[in-house]
């Protein structure tokens, strides 16, 4: 009986490790047929001043515009490496590890070369050397120097110290740059925490505590929508105490204090409930958009805009 | 040595920045320090990079498990920081580029004009500098302050913001009018200082090169002159694959001396670069899309004098034909069907018949085609347009004017004199525009002559001047067709002899355009090459950017979204009072925010309006929710306050990478 409980789920398994590269093959061929028949994911170009630019499938249907070879394979890679990163989904994978790679790699390049030209140009370079910059690399940038150009020096050199970071010896050079990378933290942070998020937060709490509101035509206060902001106020304002309350340890949390304590860590479940409402409504957001562009901008399935004409859209 | 300094160099910026919030003589030192931290952090993310290179390097080199990965990683990064850096096929920026002027270095030095007028320089604590626009042209000597160059729009706009006295601003005033090129060459001639270019627009006459050249003996000067006319001289050719019907070489010589065009080959040629303007009037040379025509008598008579009949192509078209450009024939118009349509319009009727002789259309694009002619312009839009524009404005005094008064004891000095007096449109010019509207092709150039005829001369500056701004907005027929067309097709589909019909037009349009486009790109002198944006659309930068990194990193977040919803799932249970809040709350906002939540709580009276689930999130988010967030703020400050004052004291030294505390 045993015996015959293992073959049969061996024969299930059997069966079942086709399953997955069946679908994956239909699914393939499916594409394929979409785009040897439709053309999905054709980006079409027109020519301007500034290079060909994307324009929609209408400019195609006129017969002003071009398929773009580059930005066509441009959707496909996008489409291919979304659902690479989808697959993990179903388990580590080949394909999710070298879309990873591709992420971590473009998204190091990306951010220096945004940090290069749009903070290390205008304001190192163009500083320093304004006239060679001004000529070649940003026009727009005076080529006179400012007065006292040659304080610039000093990021530079802590700049160059920090980069000594990746020397196999004197690792310590980089702690004269970490060292003013913390004290202009800890100086910008202290005062402007201690502003908008101490002083500015308990007067916006207690200013509002009674609200005294005027009627449409203004004649006279409206004492019923007063009454309702009043009680939202104090509602705020004792929430916003209660909860404080939790947080200060230096008092034990029993009778009041510890009823106070236990209002505020009701309004703290009520907060995170609201965030974590919000987390996933932004997250269901991003994935409704790439679903969005696979079915829409590469498979052509859905034109929720009109992109395209009709006949160019379906399931089949 | 090693800790003291970086602990040294710690306090001080911190207590250099708290002392630049509290005092305003430190607040620039604030600014610097920021400025350094910007430098710092950016530098931080090439050692970021050289990190990764290093981590990744290592791996391949040793051929670690997963090596093929790291190598995959240093080709996408060195690949993506490779196009970025070099900005490998980024534009040069427009706005930087000065179409339609060619350029030839002058070395300010020796550039041989210079201007003064008698006055001094303000000396002023705050600016201690002139603005970098003119430091380098203006000086002072004897009195009298000296520019070098002739003086740019922008170059008086910061001398004027330079300082607020009348009596400075009326000699940048006065220095505005004297440092320009001399009178024949004003527009045409500019010196930019930052290139140290002399700039010549258009295309240089032998004459004016005669007369240029014997401004100055300098040699800087004459080999500039030279360059600027020989690259005035270089010939540029397109040929256009088709033509708009009304274009000559006649006009193509109106539009600039340096344009030519040769019917028979269709070859567009152009002495020298093109100007924008140049280039938009070549562009506009297409008849302008036609209004919606009210049922106005007035304006159905000025078409149709006697009998209901009016002049039109035919209406069986051949493909490529122009409806506006084709032979005509006669429609009979008003049928009762018609009227019910509201056709009171000849053209309109006529496209309509055109279209459905050339194929079935739908109840929806009859429809739509209502709909699109309700949308098009009207006559009472452009007269209104032209009223507007002939509303008097104030005028601006000069900083002289102000100070002149001044001088004779005005005690009030309003920098605003007395409006300008009203500009009315006489009835005949507004008979002139109703019946060019109703005519059969829309030329602006054709309104601009009727309307010149009714004034006796030129049309007034404001109609013209209303007129360029009205039909800036207005597309051509042809481009009002294809509009139509895709309308059409959304709401069915058309015969391929209707989508010719609508769609011929246009392609010739464009046609004629892209060639005018072309044209203008090689004849243009490419002045900063570099100067693009490194992200510019079409660049292979823009491209990972576009097609690699978005999405990947839009997916990453995506995915978390199964996360948080299996985390959820599994975890979230209403054991206690507290996880019933949770989960209650985040159910409420998720359903407040959808149209179900809307629906469901929908049927709750108005006096129980505030438990319907969008009010009830509402309250929510302005009461509890505000009120934990901040709570959560204030202790975040709190923590962040004393950490800085640890870190600013020396007391953290965490930071330096030892166990000492």
């Amino acid at each position: 009986m045993a015996s015959g409980q293992l073959l049969v789920s061996e024969k299930t398994a059997g069966k079942s490790r086709w399953v997955g590269p069946a679908l994956l093959l239909a699914a393939g061929v499916y594409v394929a047929w979409r785009a040897a028949v439709f053309g999905c994911g054709t980006v079409y170009v027109a020519p301007a001043d500034e290079g060909p630019t994307s324009v929609s499938a209408w400019e195609a249907v006129a017969g002003v515009a071009q398929p773009s070879l580059g930005r066509t394979i441009g959707v496909w890679v996008a489409a291919l490496l979304t659902l690479a990163i989808f697959s993990f989904l179903y388990k580590d994978n080949p394909l999710y590890k070298l879309a990873e790679a591709v992420f971590v790699g473009v998204s190091a390049g990306y951010w220096m070369v945004v940090a290069f030209w749009t903070t290390l140009v205008p304001n190192l370079l163009g500083k320093l050397f304004p006239a060679w910059v001004s000529a070649g690399l940003m026009p727009g940038l005076s080529p006179e120097r400012e007065d006292a150009w040659y304080w610039y020096f000093v990021p530079l050199v802590l700049g160059l110290m920090l980069l000594w970071r990746l020397a196999p010896r004197g690792a310590w050079i980089a702690a004269w740059p970490l060292a003013f990378i913390m004290g202009a933290t800890a100086g910008v942070r202290l005062v402007g925490f201690l502003q908008a998020d101490f002083l500015n937060q308990i007067g916006a709490t207690i200013r509002p505590a009674v609200v005294l509101l005027h009627q449409a035509d203004g004649q006279g206060v409206d004492w019923t929508a007063s009454l309702g902001a009043t009680v939202q106020a104090l509602l705020l304002l004792v929430g916003v105490l209660c909860c404080l309350t939790y947080f200060f340890f230096s008092v034990e949390h029993r009778g009041l204090v510890g009823r106070a304590s236990r209002l505020g860590v009701w309004v703290l479940m009520i907060t995170f409930g609201a965030a974590f409402g919000y987390t996933v409504m932004g997250r269901i957001a991003l994935l409704a958009g790439r679903l969005e562009f696979l079915l829409n901008d590469w498979l052509w399935l859905i034109d929720p805009a009109g992109l395209r004409p009709p006949d160019w859209t379906g399931w089949w | 040595m090693k800790r003291t300094i970086p602990l040294v160099i710690t306090f001080v910026c911190g207590v250099v920045l708290l002392a630049a919030h509290f005092s305003p003589y430190t607040h620039r030192w604030g600014e610097a320090a920021m400025i350094w931290f910007d430098i710092l952090a950016s530098i931080a993310f090439l050692l970021g990079g050289g990190n990764l290179l290093k981590v990744h390097l290592k791996k391949v080199f040793a051929q670690q498990a997963g090596w093929a990965y790291s190598l995959i990683t240093v080709v996408a990064f060195v690949v993506t920081l490779w196009v970025g850096l070099v900005k490998w096929g980024a534009p040069p920026a427009a706005h930087l580029e000065h179409y339609g002027e060619s350029f030839a270095h002058v070395p300010l030095e020796e550039f041989p004009f210079t201007y003064s007028v008698p006055g001094q320089l303000p000396k002023t604590a705050e600016r201690p500098l002139l603005p970098a626009s003119v430091r380098a042209q203006l000086s002072q000597a004897d009195g009298q302050v000296v520019f070098r160059g002739w003086l740019l729009p922008n170059q008086k706009s910061d001398l004027l913001a330079y300082h607020p006295t009348l009596a400075w601003r009326c000699l940048v005033e006065q220095l505005a009018k004297a440092a320009q090129p001399s009178a024949g060459f004003r527009g045409k001639l500019a010196y930019y200082p930052e290139p140290q270019a002399l700039a010549f627009r258009g295309s240089m006459t032998p004459q004016e090169r005669a007369e240029l050249e014997a401004l100055s003996p300098s040699d800087a000067w004459r080999s500039a002159v030279a360059a600027l006319y020989e690259a005035g001289q270089r010939q540029t050719e397109v040929v256009a694959p088709t033509a708009p019907e009304r274009f000559t070489p006649e006009q193509a010589r109106k539009i600039s001396p340096a344009l030519d065009y040769d019917p028979a080959s269709r070859r567009l040629q152009i002495r020298g670069p093109m100007s924008l303007s140049e280039r938009q009037a070549l562009e506009q040379q297409f008849p302008l899309a036609r209004p919606k025509l009210t049922a106005d008598p007035a304006l159905t008579s000025a078409h149709q004098p006697e009998s209901s009949t009016v002049p039109l192509r035919p209406s069986a078209h051949q493909p490529g034909t122009s409806i506006v450009q084709g032979e005509s024939s006669t429609v009979q118009l008003g049928t009762a069907n018609d009227q019910q349509r509201g056709f009171a319009d000849p053209y309109r009727h006529h496209l309509w018949k055109a279209l459905e002789d050339q194929g079935p259309l739908t109840a929806k694009q009859a429809e739509v085609f209502q709909a699109h002619w309700e949308r098009r312009w009207t006559v009472e839009q452009l007269l209104e347009a032209i009223r507007m524009a002939g509303v008097g404005e104030p005028t601006e005094k000069t900083a002289c004017q102000m100070l002149a008064e001044k001088e004779q004891g005005v005690a009030d000095i309003q920098p605003i004199g007395p409006l300008e007096p009203d500009q009315t449109l006489r009835p005949e010019q507004a008979a002139a525009i109703r019946t060019w509207a109703a005519g059969p092709n829309l030329y602006l150039e054709d309104l601009l002559e009727q309307l010149a005829k009714t004034s006796g001369g030129q049309s007034p500056g404001f109609i013209q001047t209303a007129l360029q701004n009205f039909f800036h907005q207005v597309p051509t027929e042809a481009e009002a067709k294809k509009t139509l067309c895709v309308e059409l097709l959304r709401a069915g589909p058309l015969t391929e002899a209707q989508r010719e019909f609508l769609l011929a037009d246009y392609r010739a349009e464009w046609a004629w355009r892209t060639a005018v486009g072309e044209l203008f790109r090689q004849a243009h002198q490419v002045k900063f090459p570099w100067s693009g944006q490194y992200n510019a659309a079409g660049s292979p930068f823009w491209w990972i950017y576009e097609y690699m990194f978005k999405p990947l990193t839009a997916t990453m977040f995506a995915l978390l979204a199964f996360y948080v919803a299996s985390a959820a799932f599994r975890a979230f249970r209403a054991k206690n009072v507290e996880a019933a809040l949770l989960l209650g709350t985040a159910f409420v906002v998720l359903l407040g925010r959808t149209a179900a939540g809307t629906v469901l709580t929908g049927w709750l009276p108005d006096w129980l309006g505030w438990l319907r689930v969008e009010e009830l999130t509402v309250l929510i988010m302005t009461i509890f929710n505000t009120a934990g967030t901040r709570a959560i703020m204030i202790g975040i400050a709190l923590g962040i306050v004393a950490t800085s004052l640890k870190i600013i004291l020396g007391m953290d030294r965490s930071y330096l990478g030892s166990a000492e505390k």
